[in-house]
């Protein structure tokens, strides 16, 4: 099982939960006859994440449901009680992602982290684990706990510095940087005089695999769906670049 | 253009050329037609390129789930 993190440092904001949501279910659909639980996603983020709500279907369905907070609370001891399956049909065939989430603000420690990460491993078996944590800082628990990093950055002058400085944070291999909500008409960082692609791949050591800006993945997002289900690569350029970006992915982690 | 020969017919007929004046006006009201006409072609071909919108968060939500294309 290969750990996996999407990483923008301190800044929030850049679209983390998005690309880490997406690639996971992208994953999960193209391994869906290679493992019975193909991917496994760890939503950190306390008082119920985005990606959690999402795979959830229902604001109103963490009620009274299990959740990582409980493990970390003491209030259950198998983490895997705390662990749901969403499940797809598709034209194409049904697929699944299992998944949890933290309904409350604990702390989850480090001992807490490598109990469940071993948990998953031993008992779902999947090919990929994903975690989508809030912004990290210094002492972050996952620290030496994943294999490989995905730096994300917006164009933006702090979310690029930020990254910069927190790549190294959690140790991993460092995968393809992502520049995501790039805007094609503003190419040139006024701060640097050089084109964004090129102030990424000094800042970072490799060029960018650039998302656009597309308004669909907004709307997808306020409808709580997830992107490249509902979205065709022909109407959206996010939902085709996230697609690339899946394919890269399944190519270097599988 | 149109409108060009327009004025320019009134300007053979202050000049007395009024024959010419006359036939210069028919073009030109003929070529004005005719661009009217264009524009509005223009104007509703961009009108049904703006009305085929988006879909909108709502649309989204009801749309079914397809295989991803990856």
């Amino acid at each position: 099982m290969k750990k996996l993190i999407f990483l923008s440092g301190t800044k929030g904001g850049t679209g983390k939960t998005t690309l880490a949501l997406n690639s996971a279910v992208l994953l999960a659909f193209l391994w869906r006859d290679v493992a019975h639980y193909p991917v496994a996603f760890l939503d950190l983020t306390p008082n119920v994440g985005t990606a959690a709500l999402i795979l959830l279907g229902d604001p109103l369905a963490t009620w009274g449901r299990p959740s990582l907070s409980d493990f970390a609370g003491g209030n259950i001891a198998d983490p895997l009680r705390a662990f749901y399956i969403r499940r797809w049909n598709t034209e194409k065939g049904a697929f699944q992602l299992v998944f949890t989430y933290m309904a409350q603000d604990v702390p989850l420690t480090r001992r807490h982290l490598e109990y469940v990460i071993q948990m998953v491993e031993s008992r779902l078996k999947p090919k990929v684990l994903f975690f989508d944590a809030p912004p990290l800082s210094a002492g972050s628990p996952l620290a030496g706990l994943v294999d490989y990093v995905v730096p994300v950055v917006t164009p933006d002058v702090s979310a690029v510095e930020a990254t910069k400085s927190y790549v190294d944070l959690v140790g991993g291999r460092r995968l393809r940087p992502v520049l995501n909500m790039y805007i094609p008409e503003y190419s040139i960082s006024a701060v640097h005089g050089m084109p964004w692609e090129l102030v990424i791949e000094k800042t970072l050591g490799e060029r960018p695999h650039v998302i656009p800006f597309d308004k669909l993945l907004q709307a997808a997002r306020q409808a709580l769906e997830v992107e490249v289900l509902k979205l065709r690569p022909g109407e959206s350029p996010g939902v085709k670049a996230l697609a690339e970006y899946a394919r890269y992915l399944a190519a270097t982690v599988g | 253009m149109g409108v060009l020969l327009n004025i320019a017919s009134f300007a053979l007929c202050v000049l007395g050329q009024t024959l010419v004046a006359a036939s210069v006006y028919l073009v030109s009201l003929a070529l004005i037609f005719i661009g009217g006409r264009g524009r509005k072609e223009k104007r509703e071909k961009k009108r049904q390129v703006e009305t085929r919108q988006e879909p909108t968060p709502d649309e989204i939500k009801r749309r079914p789930v397809s295989a991803p294309e990856i």
